[in-house]
């Protein structure tokens, strides 16, 4: 399971941060994680009638498959949203969702910082080591 | 659609070969002949004929090509499945022999070794036949029995044109059967050869030409799902066929045929998950088939862009009931719409990127060849050797499909049954196909050798039979090896387009140790035309290239994301986002077409999207092409918008690209360009479609979220210009939820960072305090650097109790040398800051200044207060020592709705929301008197709170806070009246008057109020001068019910002084009214004072609650009964004897108005407050009542006496006594005088009068004194006569002072 890129969009569906492992597919990524939000709000309205969301339920799961990647998303309950782009065409549900609850984790200890300014960009370097280690164990 | 070739593109139909020129048109009247082709031959001999070839098995053998692409072309258009002959009927009889002749020749013609076509002889019966259709049948079987033709192959069909319908419906019944039998069995055929043959593990080739074959035999009869069993097989086997380098296209186009066939046979059948399964399948697998280097790149992206497009316009073309409900990504025909375009959008960059590369070698050729002989398809020809990739690509590249169809077909017209024959020949030198034939025909054969030639090739024309110049290369069609040993002719069709050839180029591919060759041979015709030919594979890429170059991209590019826009527009499937960024695709196509205007036109729609949702990389983009435009348009201002907003830092844009945009800007502002200047002003309106970053950033930092009232709050606006140049800061505006900027007091010390380098105006700027009082704030000459800070450090006192929200900050700026200027309103979305104060009035204080004063607050009024009256409090406020000034003193007051507060000096009244009083300073040791009135013009209770305030820059300090209840009640006097001839109460009298008749109106007053109540004067002000008031008396006494006596009423009141001079006694006058003053203990402290106010002012009489006072009014009421009689006598020198004259003897009449005014008891202290405004208005209640009617009885005689003053003893002195006869009748008087000492007199004692209606008699009496001294005049009593009654005089005893005689 490769993470190509890792992105968290705000509640306004403004980017916060976005990771790539490769810079030179930048806008590329960029591009998927605008594209997936539709997703989000297409997959969100669909569940908007389900009247309790457990735990399992913030992750929606692959999103759409592009021809090289995998998109998965992740819905926090302060609809921030988590998008992680894999390479690995054959990755399990499970090992994902493990693996953007970890990226949730981060995201609220980010968000806890007294000095980040909320639905401003995420420059926190511990957030960023924090997801560059969970991306590469 | 229409760039997809016929043969893949639709099902093929089976084909049926007619023989002859017959006339034929009524034989196919059946509608369902549509479903078949028609191919004309003239005769049986053109028939094409398979050719057997000596292959032997072997498992090393493999196939130069996987599949022919002229294959499917020649078993659509040239073989057909069933020969039809057609004979007239009566030939039967009369030309037997010449019939058996010519049908055993079509059967064995059609009967080879290894293909039996089907063949059917019609026998057209004509009408006139007076033959039986019985004796015909009967010969057809005699025939057939002779012949011995089988049912499998052949039938021999009467057709009677007189039952035309239904013997068409048999023919086509017979047709049919007999073309799925010889598909059937060409496809078993083809099957039992290659499964007898070869190993399907070590040669997948040919087992995919093989299972492709049969899938196209059960095609050609209609039977799908056995066709697509056996594509997919052959796709299957496909897959195995080892990666050669050089073959990998081929696979891939072969891949890309199959897949089409099933996604079309999968459509057909309605299966549309299926068909995107294997579209899906396909576009997994053609990826290991991707050739490296940038040839293989773009040959990748070519067939990507075309498979991704085609499918979608199949998809497109399946009804759209069937893909309604779309809940996939990979349902929506968008999306593959979307993938062409990005392929498309790719492809552009790729052979751009090519073209640069080969730029010099590129430039050196000879471009225009290629565009004449259009040969670009050898430069594939070159890489590989499959017919179907070049006949793809080439169609593709050229989109000139149309011109590659068959046109030697039979095209059934199915409305009218007409059967036209289209057929032409296809002898055209122009024809592109004749190109593509002539290239299909190019194969590198490693079995040259074993070729063997056709042997019946006698079809060829002459001109075939001149290029065949060269022996070593097959260039008929027949030269085609075919794995199954056979090859077709046709040469018809196929020979002609070897007349085309200018050149020819022959690749010999190695299998293994084998070389590839190029050969070209040079057509006879084309020899000089020495430019075109192509021998290498570098100008074949150049080729490529330039047909490349001459593609138009940017077209393809926005008609494809515009296909995309609408399909996904009207799906389902939400995407908003996407859509909006295949608009920035479309946006760019368009300007990179230049096409400027309209591209504008969609960036600045699209930019709204991403700037709204911070998405500055997509924005960065949108706005450098936005730029462009604007640069391009010649549009100064749109660019100039861009460009600022470009350099913003949260865009983006890398430093070294904002700096060059900024100089442009700058360049552009300044200087003038085509005699256009830049427009100023520039307005950017932070609106909500523009909210999103700032060009001046700002920040409004509070100290407490949450303040007190009157608490300083410290508020830091910070302000950061990201304008690329300094700009000077015109005005501030903090707009609140209310106007409370009205009432900020404050000041602002600028501080300007140490960080940025100092300037002058800084320094200037540090030594400057701006009084704000009032918002905007104005700020001249200052300098907003670009990218410093600047602080702007104001201190507020909240002065209102209410919350305030600051709802946007607005700026002002400009630069003057370029005209740019800036209105900037930045709303509290974005402010990032604590904007909430709250103010808590009622709350306990903290902070409070020690102040060196001492506040008193004196109620000077006693309660309760009056209504309508003037309730007054005094405040003072004492300095024990400090001078205190700098701030403001403050006293409001609160909970007064129902009364008003007048304040002393400024009669203003104190309304609800201005209920404050300010004043500045206290001396020291001064004191600051401040007196205010309260009115209220109801009664109640009311609770008045107080509050003394000093507010201060530094702080506040709460003086004092009073708390009062004060009650108004209303003045209650209780009043009764009743008259008396004598001003002793206790005697009875009765309330009927005489006329002119002196009495007392008696006032009496009961208290019911609970305060002490000063009555300060009672006034009777009679009506229409009805009388006189004579005198007036006061008596009080406290008491419950009886009334006060003689005796202590002068302790009571005190007369006025004036009055006691005049000596009447306690009865004074003075105009119609009585005043009264009690003793005072400060009358003589005041008694200057007194006398230099009013006199209206000073006196007053107490009445407390319970207690009683009267006033007696004596009143003469002389004019009761209207105007004299006599003067209307004398008036009139005659009297009208018609008017009648009632003589009224009685009236009740009230004789005037009662007006009491009160004022408080106690005297107020610090009266020395007051002007004469209040001094006039100081009474607190006016009650006026009318008097109670009195009833005055009219005397009909009255008696006047006349007499003098004084006399002299022994003088005679005369009086006169006037009898008056009011009544128009006689009245008879009886006249009594009685004897006196002191007087002498003569005449009756006793005597009668007469009086005469209206008549006055006087008698004249003359009395002698005998005595001095004040005598007494004898009593001369008048009785009227009816009623013996008394008339009565108007005073009772008349003296005379008589003074002794002068001796």
């Amino acid at each position: 399971m490769i993470v190509v890129s890792l992105a968290i969009v705000g509640q306004k569906n403004n980017p916060l941060y976005i990771y790539c492992s490769e810079p030179e597919n930048k806008r590329k990524f960029e591009y998927i994680i605008h594209r997936s939000l539709d997703f989000f709000e297409e997959k969100v309205n669909s569940n908007s009638s389900k009247e309790t969301k457990s735990q399992q339920s913030l992750f929606l799961g692959l999103l759409f498959p592009t021809e090289t990647y995998r998109v998965f998303g992740y819905i926090t309950n302060t609809n921030y949203k988590l998008i992680c782009i894999l390479n690995d065409l054959t990755s399990k549900n499970e090992e994902v969702s493990k693996l953007l609850r970890s990226f949730h984790h981060l995201l609220i200890q980010a968000l806890c910082n007294p000095f980040y300014i909320t639905d401003e960009p995420i420059d926190s370097e511990k957030f960023h080591n924090g997801v560059l280690e969970k991306i590469l164990n | 659609m229409e760039i997809y070739p016929k043969e893949l593109r639709e099902h093929p139909k089976p084909l049926i070969g007619i023989i002859g020129n017959n006339d034929i048109e009524e034989v196919f009247q059946h509608t369902e002949f549509h479903k078949l082709n028609f191919l004309h031959l003239k005769e049986i001999e053109e028939l094409p004929l398979p050719k057997r070839k000596n292959i032997l098995p072997s498992d090393n053998y493999h196939l130069p090509g996987l599949i022919k692409a002229k294959w499917l072309k020649k078993h659509r258009d040239y073989i057909p499945s069933v020969l039809i002959n057609f004979f007239s009927a009566n030939d039967l009889i009369n030309n037997e022999k010449r019939i058996t002749d010519e049908i055993t020749k079509i059967k064995q013609k059609t009967k080879t070794k290894t293909r039996m076509y089907k063949f059917v002889i019609v026998f057209l019966q004509e009408t006139n036949n007076t033959l039986t259709n019985e004796t015909k049948e009967e010969k057809l079987n005699q025939i057939k029995k002779r012949i011995e033709i089988d049912s499998k192959q052949g039938n021999l069909f009467l057709f009677s044109l007189k039952e035309k319908k239904m013997s068409s419906q048999k023919l086509f019944t017979i047709i049919n059967d007999l073309s799925e039998r010889f598909y059937r069995e060409e496809g078993r055929r083809v099957k039992k050869n290659y499964s007898d043959i070869y190993s399907k593990k070590a040669q997948p080739d040919l087992f995919t030409r093989g299972n492709f074959k049969c899938g196209f035999y059960s095609e050609a009869r209609g039977d799908y799902k056995n066709a697509l069993k056996y594509f997919n097989r052959s796709y299957k086997n496909l897959l195995e066929i080892p990666k050669r380098g050089f073959g990998l296209l081929e696979i891939r186009m072969i891949g890309f045929v199959l897949c089409f066939k099933m996604i079309s046979l999968q459509l057909s059948l309605k299966n549309i998950g299926e068909a995107i399964f294997i579209f899906k399948q396909y576009t997994n697998n053609s990826k290991a088939y991707v050739q490296r280097g940038n040839k293989g790149e773009l040959e990748n992206l070519i067939i990507s862009w075309y498979q991704y497009k085609l499918f979608a316009e199949m998809l497109e073309k399946i009804p759209k009931t069937s893909l309604s409900k779309k809940t996939n990504y990979w349902e929506s025909i968008g999306f593959y719409y979307h993938a062409a375009a990005n392929y498309s959008l790719e492809r552009k960059n790729s052979s751009k990127f090519l073209i640069q590369k080969y730029q010099k070698e590129f430039s050196n050729c000879d471009l225009d060849s290629f565009n004449k002989n259009n040969n670009m398809i050898d430069f594939f020809f070159n890489i590989d050797n499959s017919i179907f990739l070049c006949q793809i690509i080439w169609r593709v590249r050229n989109n000139e499909d149309k011109q590659l169809e068959p046109k030697s077909t039979f095209k059934l017209n199915t409305s009218n049954t007409e059967l036209s024959s289209d057929y032409e020949s296809e002898n055209d030198n122009n024809n592109p196909e004749s190109n593509s034939n002539r290239n299909m025909n190019i194969n590198n054969n490693d079995h040259d050798n074993k070729k063997t030639n056709n042997t019946n090739n006698k079809v060829n024309n002459n001109t075939n039979k001149k290029t065949n110049t060269s022996d070593k290369v097959n260039n008929n069609g027949n030269d085609d090896d075919d794995d199954d040993g056979h090859d077709d002719e046709h040469s018809n069709v196929e020979d002609n387009n070897k007349n085309d050839r200018n050149s020819n180029l022959v690749l010999i591919k190695e299998n293994g140790k084998k070389k590839k060759k190029n050969r070209q041979t040079i057509s006879l015709r084309n020899k000089s035309d020495k430019s075109t030919i192509i021998h290498n594979s570098t100008q074949n890429l150049f080729c490529f290239l330039y047909s490349e170059q001459q593609f138009n991209h940017s077209k393809e590019i926005i008609d494809l994301f515009t296909r995309a826009y609408k399909c996904y527009s009207q799906e389902a499937i939400s995407s908003e986002r996407l859509i909006h960024s295949i608009s920035t695709r479309i946006a760019i196509a368009y300007f990179q077409q230049n096409e400027f205007q309209f591209a504008k036109l969609l960036f600045t729609l699209i930019s709204k999207h991403f700037r709204k949702q911070k998405w500055w990389n997509e924005l960065l983009k949108i706005l450098i092409y936005s730029l462009e435009c604007g640069n391009q348009l010649d549009d100064y201002n749109y660019f100039a918008n861009c460009a600022l907003e470009l350099c913003i830092p949260k865009i983006g844009l890398p430093l070294e690209s904002r700096i060059i945009i900024q100089d442009k800007l700058f360049k552009m502002i300044s200087e003038p360009k085509k005699n256009n200047y830049f427009k100023p002003p520039i307005k950017f309106l932070m609106t909500k479609d523009f909210p999103l970053y700032d060009l001046i950033d700002c920040t409004i930092q509070f100290t407490e979220p949450t303040v007190y009232f009157n608490t300083p709050l410290i508020s830091k606006f910070s302000l950061i210009s990201h304008l690329p140049k300094a700009i000077s800061l015109d005005q501030i505006q903090i707009l609140f939820n209310l106007p409370v900027y009205d009432r900020v007091i404050m000041k602002s010390p600028i501080n300007i960072p140490t960080k940025g380098k100092g300037t002058q105006n800084e320094e200037e700027l540090k030594s400057k305090e701006y009084i704000i009082t009032k918002s905007p704030f104005y700020f001249p000459n200052l300098i907003l650097q670009p990218n410093k800070l600047t602080v702007f450090t104001f201190q507020w006192i909240a002065s209102s109790a209410k919350k305030i929200v600051v709802k946007a900050v607005r700026v002002i700026c400009g630069n003057k040398e370029s005209g740019l200027c800036f209105e900037w309103v930045k709303f509290p979305k974005s402010i990032n800051s604590p904007i909430y104060l709250k103010t808590f009035p009622s709350r306990p204080t903290t902070q409070i200044l020690q102040l060196p004063a001492n506040i008193t607050i004196d109620i000077e009024s006693p309660q309760p207060g009056l209504i309508n009256e003037y309730f007054p409090i005094l405040i003072k406020l004492n300095s024990n020592q400090d001078h205190i000034k700098n701030g403001n003193f403050l006293i409001y007051f609160k909970n007064h709705e129902k009364g008003e507060i007048y304040h002393q000096n400024t009669k203003d009244l104190l309304s609800k929301k201005k209920n404050k009083i300010f004043f500045k300073e206290i001396h020291p040791y001064n004191t600051i008197n401040q007196v205010l009135f309260i009115k209220s013009p109801i009664t109640g209770s009311f609770q008045l709170l107080i509050y003394v305030i000093y507010e201060h820059k530094l702080g506040y300090s709460q003086i004092s806070k009073t708390e009062y209840n004060i009650k108004f009640s209303k003045p209650f006097l209780k009043q009764y009246i009743y008259h008396s001839l004598s001003k002793d109460l206790s005697k009875d009298e009765t309330t009927v008057l005489l006329d002119k008749q002196f009495f007392f109106l008696n006032l009496g007053l009961i208290s019911k109020t609970p305060i002490p109540i000063n009555i300060n004067q009672i006034d009777l002000i009679l009506f229409d001068n009805i009388g006189k008031i004579l005198s007036k008396s006061f008596n009080s006494k406290s008491g419950e019910s009886k009334l006060s006596t003689n005796n202590n009423q002068n302790n009571f009141f005190k007369l006025n002084d004036n009055e006691n001079e005049n000596g009447n006694g306690n009865v004074i006058e003075h105009g119609n009214g009585i005043e009264m003053e009690i003793e005072n203990e400060n009358e003589n402290n005041e008694e200057n004072e007194s006398k230099n106010n009013d006199d209206n002012y000073k006196k007053s009489i107490s009445i407390k609650q319970g207690e009683k006072c009267e006033v007696f009014f004596l009143i003469n009421p002389y004019k009761v009964f209207g105007p004299d009689d006599n003067k209307l006598k004398n008036s009139k020198i005659l009297p009208n004897k018609k008017e009648k004259k009632i003589f009224q003897t009685s009236k009740k009449v009230s004789i005037g108005d009662i007006k009491i005014q009160m004022i408080r008891t106690n005297p107020i202290k610090f009266y020395s407050y007051y002007t004469d405004y209040w001094k006039k208005k100081n009474f607190a209640f006016e009650l006026t009542f009318k008097t109670s009617p009195v009833e005055f009885v009219r005397r009909k005689v009255t008696m006047d006496i006349d007499y003098p003053s004084n006399g002299i003893v022994g003088h005679p002195i005369t009086c006169a006594y006037y009898l008056h006869n009011h009544s128009d009748r006689l009245q008879k008087i009886w006249l009594k005088v009685e004897q006196s000492e002191f007087f002498l007199y003569s005449g009756f004692n006793y005597s009668e009068l007469v009086l005469l209606p209206r008549a006055i008699r006087k008698l004249i009496y003359i009395f002698i004194p005998k005595k001095c001294g004040k005598l007494p005049f004898p009593k001369i009593q008048f009785f009227q006569k009816e009623t013996s009654q008394l008339l009565k005089e108007s005073r009772k005893n008349y003296h005379i002072f008589v003074s002794p005689s002068k001796k």
